[in-house]
């Protein structure tokens, strides 16, 4: 009977790589790059140093694989490899504050349209795609404005779908926090966006 | 469910985290909570938004740098196509790394190119080294009085090789005053007894060649010094001496002999005396005919033991030898280190007499190192002072700040010497030390605590004063208004 790699367990995978399957690393790197990239886009805000950091993520899991005692699930170790390079990043940069490269700011008052002037301006079906696209860059611009803390929790819930339970373990925090955290993040959320309330219910 | 549990479990049945009663039973007290059921419609707004988060795709020229590392890695764990039966023999996972770098050598090496060079790890030696360092030093403050703020550093033993001319003076003196000059002359037959100072006077008034009981080391300047009696001669004399010396002379040392000058005015002898009941207790002291200079002080020493720093009577009684036990504890002494050592522990154990005797010996016989003089002087001076032997103390306080200007703890004795004069109700020459003290970054704070006292010390002074010069005045004016009367 043929496996199918793809019914391999992370810890499986990293096993087999272990022992000398670099597919089986390829996997690996498949299946985590883009939710790893997303957490670390947001936490970092700039494009060219989460490419950096993906990179570093995976070199760092060739050159410690070994370190992986398979006492937690990989993710919540690749993850905390993540979050402390980011961190890392966080430190380094702490005096120069950058926007995000990805997503324009629009707190200013002179830096675009609301979204009640859009609506004002043209049909509401003409602007829809306007509205929706605009209301991504806002989502990414709230995110990132989250405080560290509640950000990477929220991050390891929305993108990456962790349980609680094990982001209370990558953060180090109790879980008690964690959904306290989260909870915030999603009440500043709904107060960041709330000129989007009408639409976003409308979609539900 | 209450509204504080339900709140507690919104985020999890947001989620579904909760288990299917525990969220029906949640969504039921949503459904009667209007509080409830306003935060439940603010956090799935929120949990709306936040799931509309487009993510981004990741770069694709990084899978190429990573994936060639990931093959070199694990072509190095890889097994070897056609092992030999030793490597075949070998563990599967066995690493040609571990095989490398085996060893506890290796495993440190790695490890301190990881983790024990991040910089959380840093910061945490770095705060783990700073607490350390603050729990082995704090108990060696406290083992000292609250006003020591300096370190003491623990000598190390060194042999007696030779006196030390730091405790200046320290020859028994006998005072009386030359009815025919009026200024005070030495013994009752001061011109027989003492023909140093007979010499040194004639040197200075008529160029008369010297005695032979003038030790060959002494100077026109030394002796000069114990000469002078007014606070000027004795600071010139003093400066004199200490630029033979290459010494560097400092402003106390005039307030200091402006002191000496006023306590040898109230009949003190300067540098001679006991401490006491214990010093009553010593040798007798050395022969006056011997010159106080340096090479004759060093016979001294190795042939008699020092007096004691003062006797307050003006006549000098000689000491009786000192008994079996005290000869087997000096016999038993080592060098200055310990001494000093011995008088540390005294003092910490508030022996102050004890302490000042062993300080004393340090200071006259320091041996080959000589940086333990000021910090024995200066201990001598805290043990005088802690004995309540406050003119005792300000002598030894003017021989640290005049023979010591540099010594670190010169602040700190400044202001432990005002102590002692403001004791002695010498209140200008306290207010003099504090002020300089007060120049000093280190003790600046203290001074000026100190100077407050000292001013209220001063306004007392001057209301006694004020009441004294009243009550004298009262009854000449009561005379003269019966006169007038009469």
């Amino acid at each position: 009977v043929m496996e199918d790699p793809d019914d391999l367990s992370d810890e499986e995978l990293l096993r087999r790589f272990n022992e000398g399957d670099a597919d089986a690393f390829e996997r690996l790197v498949r299946r985590y790059e883009r939710p790893l990239y997303n957490f670390i886009l947001r936490s970092v805000r700039r494009r060219e140093r989460a490419d950096e950091l993906l990179q570093d993520v995976f070199m760092k899991v060739v050159q410690r694989s070994r370190d992986f005692k398979g006492n937690s699930k990989l993710s919540t170790w690749l993850y905390t490899i993540a979050r402390n390079l980011c961190i890392d990043h966080s430190r380094k940069m702490v005096f120069r504050r950058h926007k995000s490269l990805d997503a324009p700011s629009r707190s200013g008052d002179d830096e675009g349209p609301t979204l009640l002037e859009r609506q004002a301006a043209g049909g509401p079906e003409a602007d829809r795609a306007a509205i929706a696209k605009d209301l991504q860059a806002r989502i990414a611009e709230a995110v990132e404005e989250l405080p560290e803390e509640q950000r990477e929790v929220f991050l390891l819930r929305q993108v990456e779908g962790m349980a609680f339970k094990e982001i209370a373990s990558v953060v180090g925090v109790p879980e008690n926090t964690v959904k306290s955290r989260m909870r915030y993040a999603l009440e500043r959320l709904q107060r960041a966006l709330d000129e989007y309330k009408d639409y976003v219910r409308e979609l539900k | 469910v209450d509204c504080e549990t339900c709140t507690d479990r919104m985020i999890e049945l947001l989620y579904e985290e909760l288990d299917e009663s525990e969220a029906n039973a949640t969504r039921a007290h949503l459904e009667g909570c209007e509080a409830c059921g306003d935060a439940w419609d603010r956090l799935s707004l929120g949990h709306a938004f936040g799931s509309r988060l487009a993510l981004e795709e990741p770069p694709t020229d990084f899978r190429a740098a990573v994936m060639r590392a990931a093959r070199e890695k694990a072509a190095e764990r890889a097994p070897a196509a056609d092992p030999d039966p030793v490597e075949r023999a070998a563990p599967v996972s066995a690493p040609r790394e571990d095989a490398d770098e085996a060893g506890l050598w290796a495993s440190f090496v790695r490890w301190v190119g990881g983790s024990a060079m991040r910089p959380q790890f840093a910061m945490a030696m770095t705060l783990v080294l700073m607490v350390g360092i603050g729990l082995w030093y704090l108990p060696e403050l406290r083992r000292h009085d609250p006003a020591d703020t300096h370190a003491i550093v623990d000598p190390a033993p060194g042999d007696e090789v030779g006196p030390s001319a730091s405790l200046e003076p320290a020859e028994p003196l006998e005072l009386r005053t030359d009815p025919h000059t009026g200024r005070i002359v030495t013994g009752d037959d001061g011109e027989e007894e003492r023909p140093r100072r007979v010499a040194t006077t004639e040197a200075t008034s008529a160029q008369a060649p010297r005695p032979e009981a003038e030790a060959p080391g002494a100077t026109h300047d030394d002796l000069a010094v114990d000469e002078a009696e007014t606070p000027t001669e004795m600071a010139q004399a003093e400066e004199r001496a200490a630029e033979r010396q290459g010494q560097v002379i400092e402003e106390p040392m005039l307030d200091m002999a402006e002191g000496a000058e006023a306590l040898l005015a109230q009949g003190e002898s300067y540098g001679s005396g006991s401490y006491g009941a214990e010093g009553s207790a010593r040798p007798p002291s050395p022969p006056p005919s011997q010159a106080r200079t340096a090479p004759a002080y060093a016979r001294e020493a190795q042939t008699a033991p020092m007096p004691s720093v003062r006797q307050p009577s003006v006549q000098q009684q000689p000491s009786p030898p000192p008994t079996a036990p005290q000869q087997r504890q000096q016999a038993s002494t080592g060098g200055a280190g310990e001494r000093y050592q011995l008088g540390m522990d005294h003092y910490r154990g508030r022996r102050y007499r004890a302490a000042a005797e062993e300080f004393e010996a340090v200071v006259r016989r320091p041996g080959p190192d000589r940086s333990l003089v000021p910090s024995a002087l200066h201990h001598l001076a805290r043990s005088l002072r802690e004995a309540g032997d406050c003119r005792a103390a300000v002598r030894s306080y003017d021989n640290l700040l005049s023979q010591h200007g540099s010594y670190r703890g010169a602040p700190d004795a400044m202001i432990e010497a005002a102590d002692c004069y403001r004791r002695l109700g010498q209140l200008s020459q306290a207010r003099r030390l504090l002020e300089r003290a007060s120049q000093n970054a280190g003790v600046a704070a203290r001074a000026q605590r100190e100077l407050s006292r000292l001013a209220v010390a001063e306004r007392e002074h001057r209301r006694a004063s004020q009441a004294g010069a009243a009550a004298e005045a009262a009854p000449a004016e009561a005379e003269a208004a019966a006169a007038d009367e009469n």
